[in-house]
């Protein structure tokens, strides 16, 4: 007599995608084991749907700021170096020029402590800039844990 | 936000969206890797790689689909890669038919006499939760994963099939043996519990 039951196709096909086909409504109608299977399936993921979703108990690292420091590192040349070499030599050049033209150790002097100063000044202001840098990438990392 | 400006702000490196992403998408991550990892250690790991492996691939995103289907089936080929390696079997089938008659009276009969007393009928849906969440737990993982999609998740066949890469007919077919195990695994548990 089983075989005149509906098939659990049937069934979940009726509660899950309320697919009915006339023959199975009446015979869902008649018969109570089927109403009871039926009903079953209903009761159990009516419960499944309440369940609240889980949650991670740890923070998800974020990878932008681990990307850009990867990409400064990627360039260990500073940019400013081509330029002030340029000026550097321009100046010597210019330096060599004038004191062969002039015969002046003061302007050679002079122009030496210029440029030093200016060297000086470039290094200072990139050491504070990677320094930030620095403080910057740990402030990140510290936020994220 | 769209998913198209989302994802213009990743590739602009944008913490921020970064930070949007993972809250648009926690939700259905956590879902399949619950349901796919069962060792809670391994878990971080994995999260983490998902979201790493997502921010890194951004640029090869099509929009073919949505972004947090795309960010699911990063999540689920990555748990899946996990089960793999730890050679965790994704489908076993159980058989818990012999109750089944007998579960089905007992529990529409109990459903059926505690639907008007309103503190019975909330002791019976606690003792059934407590058995579906047991049952659910006990599914192979895939089954797990599915069911959790589906129900939970509220995602279409489609859109499950494009996080799994199973064929939709697969897919159906998997669902409804989930189902029937779960619905055998309560029965059984619960017919134990009464008698």
């Amino acid at each position: 007599m089983k075989s005149t039951h509906l098939s659990e196709e049937q069934i979940q096909a009726m509660v899950f995608e309320k697919k009915t086909d006339g023959a199975a409504a009446v015979h869902l109608q008649a018969c109570k084991y089927c109403s009871d299977r039926l009903k079953v399936y209903e009761l159990i993921f009516d419960r499944l749907e309440d369940e609240p979703i889980p949650a991670f108990n740890f923070r998800i690292d974020n990878p932008v700021p681990a990307a850009k420091k990867i990409k400064t590192k990627g360039s260990p040349i500073p940019f400013f170096v081509f330029p002030s070499l340029a000026f550097i030599l321009s100046v010597f050049g210019l330096l060599g020029y004038l004191s062969a033209f002039y015969k002046s150790t003061i302007l050679v002097n002079g122009l030496i402590v210029a440029t030093a100063a200016v060297c000086f000044c470039g290094l200072l202001w990139d050491l504070v800039r990677r320094n930030q840098q620095k403080l910057n990438a740990l402030e990140d990392q510290i936020l994220q844990h | 936000m769209k998913d198209q400006e989302l994802v213009k702000r990743l590739l602009d490196e944008d913490a921020d969206a970064f930070e949007l992403l993972v809250k648009n998408t926690e939700g259905l991550v956590a879902h399949i890797v619950f349901k796919m990892v069962a060792i809670a250690e391994d878990r971080k790991d994995l999260v983490q790689d998902i979201y790493f492996s997502a921010y890194k691939h951004i640029k090869t995103f099509k929009f073919q689909s949505k972004l947090t289907t795309w960010i699911g089936s990063i999540a689920y080929n990555t748990c899946y890669n996990y089960l793999q390696k730890k050679k965790v079997l994704l489908i076993e089938e159980k058989q818990d038919e012999e109750m089944e008659e007998h579960g089905i009276e007992t529990l529409a009969n109990r459903m059926a006499e505690e639907s008007g007393n309103e503190v019975l009928n909330k002791i019976f849906r606690a003792e059934l939760r407590a058995i579906l969440n047991t049952g659910i737990r006990q599914l192979p993982p895939l089954y797990a994963t599915l069911i959790t999609l589906y129900h939970y998740q509220e995602l279409s066949y489609q859109e499950i099939s494009q996080i799994t890469n199973l064929p939709e007919g697969t897919l159906k077919s998997y669902l409804f043996r989930a189902r029937k195990q779960i619905k055998d695994y309560v029965l059984l548990n619960y017919i134990k519990e009464d008698l």
